[in-house]
């Protein structure tokens, strides 16, 4: 018992390899319910202002919805898992070698500003916004699209 | 014994490749380039390679591999490349991006500036660090940091450029006031010594390149900044040397309202027509007035960004630079990524920036790649361009007509 807890907070910190098809399955494991995704990466100072928000935010609502990305190179691997660590999060991690490539996975629309945030509302829809959010507007647009589900 | 097989056989790859790189220049190369962690010290496999061409037309190439800076020379437009000096004895860890390169330029006497930005310990510290060489790039003078506050935070994305008078200016971002901000320091004796730095403008953002050019008593810096509460449009100064409190001006109106890194810096680039000297930039934005990557020109009296004109509006479109060719025309070159492939595109104005040809691709790759750059040489207009795949090439622009 004791060991199993030691274990799952240590599991809590951790990459999941991203790979071609990752998106598509997250977003179908998701779907029924409102979720966040938000994108970031180790040399975007306003993510790491997020991301401590995110860990903030999971601390006091942990089942809450939140899935994130990095969209940094293999090179930085090591620098991603200690960001998640600090934080206690759990991240994507691409696994191709073309960055490009993974910013058009995520949306071939996008310029790859970052942080970069996409609220899933429970049909699948998703509505992009860049820039950091706040506590506020991330738990407020949880509570509004959860109403607006149920 | 395997292990001394193994890397006589990547050494023979790499050769061959090397070989292949060097001798087919602007065709595709299919092979892909090799190139081990602790391998050799070469263009191809280091990062961010950044040119310069010297009075005689030799190519002298800046890049950063391992931790340490190396400078390469070419004579034959990049067909083959000199051994890579070491640029820093001392091994330090050194910031080598798209975005945030080391640095070179030449001296009026012969001098060879080169400044890079040292990563300190902290999240995004960071010194701008300085050396030269008085003997053609043979030895480098002991390396010195540039910022003078002693502290230990952001100093950043430097840009280097010489004024007319031949004083040598460095400008980065600063975060010494806690907001980031962009600082200057020059040089009045050839890089001897620096002049105190001095501030050029509170509040600009952190992580975009700057762009500087000549200007008339001193040197122009066009950069991103943040206006009103968070609106990242692009500013625009010259500062001259006993200049300690420049003025600058908002050249970009896109009302980019945003609290993003948008990684995305702009480039000048400098023509002379008569006694007026026109500065030339082009940047990308997201903003609610437009979106992608445009072209103006500075007006010289009110330092806005005039005549403006869109480059391309497609979502991947990216880091633009840009040159003044010797014939007037302006070139202006991009990325862009079709899903599975980047393209680097051209776009070129033989009127001053009025009008631009239809775009022309110029060269492509499968995997990551570095910013495109453009340089002037003998060769005509030459796009450098490093690829994780084909490695560093140096590619004569091909025009639309």
């Amino acid at each position: 018992m004791l060991l199993g807890i030691i274990f799952s907070i240590h599991a809590a910190a951790q990459t999941h390899p991203f790979t071609e098809d990752s998106l598509k399955n997250i977003e179908k494991r998701n779907q029924g319910s409102p979720w966040l995704l938000i994108v970031w990466a180790t040399d975007c100072p306003p993510c790491f202002l997020e991301l401590e928000l995110i860990a903030e935010i999971k601390r006091e609502s942990p089942d809450l919805p939140i899935e994130l990305i990095s969209m940094d190179s293999k090179a930085n691997e090591k620098q991603v898992q200690r960001i998640l660590d600090r934080n206690n999060l759990d991240s994507w991690f691409y696994t191709g070698s073309n960055v490009s490539r993974l910013q058009f996975i995520i949306d071939p629309e996008w310029r790859g500003e970052l942080p970069r945030n996409y609220f899933y509302q429970a049909d699948g829809e998703r509505h992009p916004q860049s820039g950091a959010l706040t506590k506020d507007a991330i738990t407020h647009w949880f509570k509004q699209a959860e109403e607006s589900t149920n | 014994m395997n292990s001394r097989i193994d890397s006589i056989v990547i050494w023979m790859i790499k050769l061959v490749v090397v070989v292949a790189l060097t001798t087919t220049a602007s065709s595709p190369v299919e092979s892909q380039l090799i190139c081990a962690e602790d391998g050799e010290v070469n263009v191809h496999c280091g990062r961010t390679p950044t040119p310069i061409v010297d009075p005689r037309g030799q190519l002298l190439i800046v890049f950063v591999q391992g931790e340490h800076v190396y400078l390469t020379t070419s004579n034959d437009f990049g067909h083959s490349f000199s051994s890579p000096v070491q640029v820093n004895s001392q091994l330090e860890k050194i910031y080598a991006n798209g975005e945030n390169r080391p640095k070179i330029a030449l001296g009026t006497n012969g001098e060879i500036f080169i400044s890079w930005s040292k990563v300190t310990k902290g999240r995004f510290n960071g010194d701008i660090r300085f050396t030269r060489s008085l003997d053609a790039g043979v030895t480098f003078e002991p390396v010195r940091t540039v910022n003078d506050d002693g502290l230990l935070t952001t100093h950043r994305f430097e840009v280097m450029q010489i004024a007319d008078n031949g004083n040598l200016f460095l400008a980065w971002i600063d975060k010494r006031d806690k907001d980031a901000a962009i600082y200057a320091a020059v040089s009045l004796d050839n890089g001897l010594s620096f002049e105190p730095n001095f501030r050029v403008a509170a509040r600009s953002c952190q992580c975009c390149r700057l762009a500087a050019a000549p200007a008339e008593d001193g040197v122009a810096l066009f950069w991103r900044h943040i206006f009103d509460q968070n609106t990242r449009d692009h500013a625009f100064s010259i500062v001259g040397e006993s200049d300690n409190k420049p003025e600058f001006s908002q050249a970009t109106v896109d009302d980019w309202k945003i609290d993003a890194c948008p990684h995305h810096g702009p480039a000048m680039a400098v023509a002379d027509s008569g006694d007026d000297r026109v500065h030339h930039v082009t940047w990308f934005t997201a903003g609610a007035k437009r979106q992608g990557i445009f072209y103006g020109y500075i007006d010289a009296a009110t330092r806005n960004a005039t005549g403006i004109r869109e480059i391309s509006t497609a979502p991947s479109a990216s880091h633009p630079h840009i040159l003044v060719d010797v014939d007037t025309s302006i070139w202006i070159v991009w990325k862009e990524f079709d899903g599975t492939t980047t393209h680097v595109y051209s776009s070129t104005s033989r009127n001053s920036g009025k009008d631009w040809e239809v775009r022309k691709l110029q060269a492509s790759t499968g995997n990551n790649s570095d910013h495109p750059l453009l340089i002037n040489s003998k060769e005509g207009v030459l796009l450098s361009w490093l690829t994780e795949d084909e490695g560093y090439r140096l590619i004569p622009l091909r025009s639309v007509k």
